[in-house]
């Protein structure tokens, strides 16, 4: 009976994943073949003569490259800003009760609700009036400004998880506020930091709409905006589309694989109470 | 907090600015980045506001003008369903996979299985969107194995512009893309609930169904609901899928509103009437979330 039971979990779980995995498989599939095969029938998984050549036009076109290195400056600082200013967050609302703090609290949880076209007007206004279109500058603020409020109760969340017995045993060895957060409160929220590092660059590295409307040159476009753009232009190279598609993603795949342990233990630390 | 009563009445001060001290820094970026934007859109939604001509204050005439036109409702009604099918189908894929790898079996395959169903939720938009474009093409995937399995006439659908369908397939790829996160945060839940009330429902002679609607369902109580506000305030707001799969074609089929103030904003540059919708979009969200906000605060008081 046991037995019988967990073969038709393995056997549920097989085939929904391969159900899920569909698409991605579907996209390596057409990365891996020339234009002319993309719709030839019958369709067929294994491509007839397997390439690289839509690998080689994206990696020989300047263009694509530099998107690339856009996507990570871009993510990266998004990435560190949102860190800092959230643990230092996190660590004050999880620790002081102090006059204000759920009228703060209430501001962060509300700007987790703004939508983003809303705050993409009069950032596009600002950006452009004060000559910062087309800077990374310009992207990165706006990025942090949907980023961090997630971070913050991230990290609020976590940090809550870390025994008060720890500080308040080095307040009273007479270590200060600030000490007391980098020595003692940071290294066991590391796995909380890596959590939201991660979360900030996933969202930073994906979005979309603040890209659109705040560049219109490549050399400060991300990734995203390269890739919609090619939809729009030739959908038909789609093994072109594919190739660059699954390079983009696969970044995202590795830091995930590598740091999902924190992350997985970081992004649900505060939700399951 | 303990405070130590010697020197309170000298110290408050100090003490408030030490506490406060650490959440400073982003708040005071949080208010600059979204609380100055808000309070601009507010006022400009007030106003006659393009790029054209000096703006000029006309009251709630951007309010009145876009509730009098009735693509507006079409988009309203687009985003409803949208947010209801995408919420729906996300928490009952991400449940049933949930369920399945909270079954007894060997954690490392339980792993390996969790990081492969968390892949779509790594993708983003434009390549979610790029991927199923392909696969709902007239000569796509979908269609080739519709035909596959006798489906021909269904086969021939070009899904993407088709103005009943095409809202099917934008969904089935945001439930794709967002079934992940709510599997992850629901499987967390289930790994909270004690194995006793499992063994207890046994020995009652529990079946499937009874287990799931009287230990399993309000033991996630809470984590659902968080999960489904979250959902519906993350999908009410979407943009990305849905502007660069059908760009809220054919014919408004598939605009919703952030696209709707999009277009009113970007291709128009009417930013007043933009504004208004915009901020009829947050009062919805807030009057749809007020209850989490309650929720979320509320662990403040314990």
């Amino acid at each position: 009976m046991k037995r019988r039971h967990a073969f038709f979990t393995y056997l549920s779980l097989i085939v929904l994943a391969s159900i899920v995995m569909l698409p991605i498989a579907w996209m390596v599939s057409i990365s891996l073949r020339a234009n002319q095969e993309v719709f030839a029938m019958p369709l067929r998984w294994i491509p007839e003569h397997p390439t690289l050549d839509a690998f080689r036009s994206v990696l020989k076109n300047p263009n694509l490259v530099r998107l690339f290195v856009n996507s990570y400056i871009i993510a990266i600082a998004v990435t560190f800003l949102c860190i800092l200013f959230a643990s230092l967050a996190g660590y004050g609302f999880s620790r002081f009760s102090f006059k204000g703090k759920r009228a703060m609290l209430l501001y962060v949880l509300l700007t987790q609700m703004f939508p983003m076209v809303l705050l993409s007007i009069p950032y596009f206004l600002f950006i452009t009036r004060v000559g910062l279109y087309n800077t990374y500058f310009a992207m990165i603020l706006a990025y942090t400004s949907f980023a961090l409020p997630f971070s913050i109760m991230m990290m609020r969340d976590f940090i809550g998880t870390i025994p008060r017995e720890l500080d308040e045993a080095a307040t009273i060895d007479g270590c200060g506020a600030l000490r007391t957060f980098f020595s003692i409160i940071i290294p066991p929220s590391l796995p909380g930091l890596i959590a939201t590092g991660v979360y900030t660059f996933i969202l930073a590295w994906n979005e979309f709409l603040f890209a659109v409307v705040l560049t219109n040159t490549v050399n400060v476009r991300p990734l995203t905006i390269g890739i919609g753009m090619l939809i729009g232009e030739y959908t038909t190279e789609w093994n072109q589309l594919m190739a660059l598609s699954f390079m983009a993603s696969v970044p995202l795949i590795l830091v995930f694989l590598f740091l999902q342990k924190y992350f997985l233990q970081g992004l649900t630390a505060g939700s399951v109470k | 907090m303990q405070r130590t009563t010697w020197n309170r009445s000298t110290n408050t001060a100090i003490d408030f600015f030490r506490k406060v001290s650490f959440v400073l820094p982003a708040m005071v970026m949080l208010v600059l980045l979204t609380g100055y934007p808000l309070f601009q859109v507010i006022q400009m939604s007030f106003y006659d506001y393009s790029v054209k001509s000096r703006p000029v204050f006309s009251g709630t005439a951007n309010y009145s003008a876009f509730l009098h036109d009735p693509l507006f409702w079409n988009a309203l009604k687009n985003t409803l369903i949208f947010t209801f099918a995408s919420v729906a189908g996300g928490l009952i894929a991400g449940l049933t996979l949930a369920l399945l790898l909270n079954q007894s079996i060997n954690s490392k395959v339980r792993g390996v299985f969790r990081s492969i169903l968390m892949f779509p939720w790594l993708f983003s938009s434009t390549v979610v969107a790029a991927a199923w474009m392909l696969i709902l093409n007239p000569f796509g995937l979908l269609n080739w194995m519709l035909k596959s399995v006798g489906l021909e006439q269904l086969g021939q659908t070009a899904w993407l512009s088709h103005e009943q369908l095409a809202i099917v397939g934008v969904i089935f790829a945001n439930v794709w893309r967002g079934f992940p996160f709510m599997m992850l945060m629901l499987l967390a839940g289930l790994q909270t609930i004690s194995k006793d009330l499992y063994e207890a429902s046994d020995i009652d002679g529990a079946g499937f169904f009874q287990r799931l609607f009287y230990v399993t369902l309000p033991q996630l109580r809470n984590i659902l609901l968080t999960l489904t506000i979250l959902e519906i305030i993350w999908n009410f707001r979407s943009f990305d899928l849905i502007f660069l799969m059908t760009g809220g074609g054919p014919m408004n089929a598939t605009e919703v509103l952030s696209t709707y103030v999009y277009q009113f904003a970007f291709r128009t540059l009417n930013f007043g009437y933009a504004s208004a919708t915009a901020i009829f979009m947050l009062l919805v969200m807030v009057l749809a979330s007020a209850f989490y906000l309650k929720a979320s605060l509320g662990k403040e008081s314990n």
